[in-house]
């Protein structure tokens, strides 16, 4: 199902669906942006032009979806005016949390979160939107208008550097 | 070891994006924030079209020429527009004077090198007086109402001679056959005027008012004293017109991405994502300080027209590349993409878009969506 699918829910009042919705939107604009400044202002010209189009956007069953989409539309559009800003990995571990049982060493928040940074655009987006929102691949396929093996690809390759990662800081822990 | 374990690493995403977030909450009121800028758009979006253009976001440029100056990527910002003084005894007692709130839905925007009017949608576009005699500022007339073109429904030009018509006139040569002299008898807007300012009565209701704006002077004649008044109210300068074009550039900036990155935003956005391209050209002066880019003409396609473009932009297509764009002009295309606004320099001569001689030709089906309105009759082939 597309968004423009969605048109079926019954209307609903802008403030209130804000104030309902604007905190989960703003993590969601920071995982994508990385800082709070800058994911205020995504959210904030995104909900600018949800207001524009209220009329047609409350009545959909999925609202969220819509702003997310020009979220990360805005956000692709400034990943390509500025220079993609690569962390190093290497030193990016943080603090760790508590292992699941396996008595090893595993990346904190921070580390997954350096990791998160250091990601494209469009890969980053595809791994919030997986990982924290829990949408399906065929949803973020939808919203970020590519096809599903491509955002198969860009979710493993992802995992796939948080497994270096691990295995780098285990490696130098022996 | 660790062990490699899909749900294990999914755990551990979920768990770090997860805690990066958890104290975060909005600090602003979001609601009225975005009611207000809403508002402001609006307000943008009336006042001065696309002056968000001037927040350059992805530039394609090349120049054929050096690669040294590039009119999209100016980098003085629109200040906002300013209204020329027009003085009150010139336009008679007859004419509205503070009408600029009054100024007809539907009136298009015309440019000039900064200089702005608007007038009613079926005015078409011409040729101002050129001088042929410098010493003479009024000697030899050019064109005029012998060659001009109208709004129609298909991109090709047919110049011709509409004395029933009203036009906007540039300093530009449209023809040969204009040479000897013709003087106006309908109503005409005139960019560049050689007139003196002031008013004059031309006889059966047609009046003219001459104005200096900006740098240059515009004549407006009108048989309709109060659509007369409408227009000259409407006139204002400033640094990106009300279509989103820039008036001048001499800058260009070195790293810009490639065609595709363009085409891979539009393949990314929705269909309400596409807010219109502006279509901007220029011409191209060599002065002392090099290249100068001087906006020419400008108009805008809707969303619908922009998108059609991009989409048969990243197609392959088998036809003849079309284009034949003097080297003196270039035309700048700039899609309105979701919040961004990249931009298209169609280069010189060839008609295509990229890299040095890595640009791709553009077919006529390239060139249809946005050849409208006065393109062709300004867009000049090549010498």
């Amino acid at each position: 199902m597309t968004v423009a699918d969605q048109e079926v829910a019954g209307p609903v009042e802008f403030d209130g669906w804000v104030t309902a919705r604007a905190p989960a939107l703003l993590r969601f604009a920071y995982l994508l942006t990385g800082s709070r400044e800058a994911a205020e202002d995504a959210l904030k010209a995104a909900l600018s032009k949800t207001y524009e189009r209220w009329s047609r956007v409350s009545v959909m069953h999925d609202r969220d979806a819509y702003v997310r989409r020009l979220i990360v539309n805005d956000r692709i559009s400034w990943w390509r005016k500025l220079a993609r800003q690569k962390l190093p990995v290497d030193n990016a571990w943080g603090e760790a949390v508590p292992p699941d049982g396996a008595g090893l060493s595993l990346p904190g928040a921070g580390a997954v979160w350096r990791l998160c940074q250091s990601l494209p655009t469009k890969q980053r987006a595809a791994v919030v939107l997986r990982f924290y929102e829990g949408l399906s691949y065929p949803e973020i396929a939808d919203l970020l208008r590519c096809p599903e093996p491509v955002v198969r690809s860009h979710v493993h390759r992802a995992l796939a550097g948080l497994q270096d990662l691990i295995e780098g800081h285990q490696a130098r822990n022996v | 070891m660790y062990d490699n374990d899909a749900g294990q690493l999914e755990r551990i995403m979920r768990r770090g994006l997860q805690a990066q977030t958890a104290s975060l909450l909005p600090h602003t009121d979001l609601a009225e924030g975005a009611r207000e800028g809403a508002r402001q758009r609006r307000r943008t979006r009336l006042r001065m079209g696309a002056a968000a253009a001037a927040l350059v976001a992805v530039v394609v440029a090349i120049s054929a020429t050096d690669g040294q100056s590039d009119p999209s990527t100016d980098n003085r910002v629109e200040a906002g527009p300013n209204r020329p003084s027009i003085p009150a005894e010139s336009l008679g007692n007859r004419l509205p004077f503070d009408v600029a709130s009054t100024i007809p839905d539907g009136w298009r925007v015309e440019s000039y090198r900064g200089v702005q009017i608007r007038v009613p949608p079926t005015w078409g576009w011409g040729a101002s007086p050129l001088r042929l005699d410098e010493r003479s500022r009024a000697a030899g007339y050019v064109c005029g109402r012998a060659a001009q073109d109208y709004p129609r429904a298909d991109w090709e030009t047919s110049l011709g001679s509409h004395p029933e018509r009203a036009y906007v006139g540039r300093p530009v040569r449209l023809g040969d056959h204009c040479a000897g002299g013709n003087e106006e008898t309908g109503s005409h807007v005139w960019f560049d005027s050689p007139l003196p300012a002031g008013s004059e009565d031309l006889g059966d209701g047609l009046r003219r008012v001459t104005v200096d704006a900006g740098e240059i002077r515009v004549s407006v004649a009108h048989t309709d004293s109060e659509e007369l008044g409408l227009i000259l109210a409407s006139l204002t300068t400033g640094s990106v017109d009300g279509n989103g074009c820039a008036a001048e550039s001499h800058l260009f900036y070195a790293e810009q991405p490639g065609p595709a990155d363009v085409l891979d935003l539009a393949a990314a956005a929705g269909s309400g994502d596409f807010g219109g391209m502006a279509v901007c050209l220029y011409e191209v002066e060599v002065s002392s300080q090099g290249l100068t880019y001087e906006l020419l003409y400008s108009t805008a396609v809707d969303g619908a027209a922009e998108r059609l473009f991009l989409q048969r932009l990243a197609e392959p297509s088998a036809q003849t590349p079309a284009c034949d764009i003097r080297v003196a002009q270039t035309v700048v295309l700039q899609p309105r993409i979701a919040a961004s606004t990249p931009k298209l320099r169609v280069r010189p001569t060839s008609c295509d878009f990229g890299y040095s001689s890595t640009g791709r030709q553009l077919p006529l089906e390239h060139v249809a969506p946005w050849a409208v309105d006065g393109i062709a009759t300004y867009v000049s082939g090549a010498d």
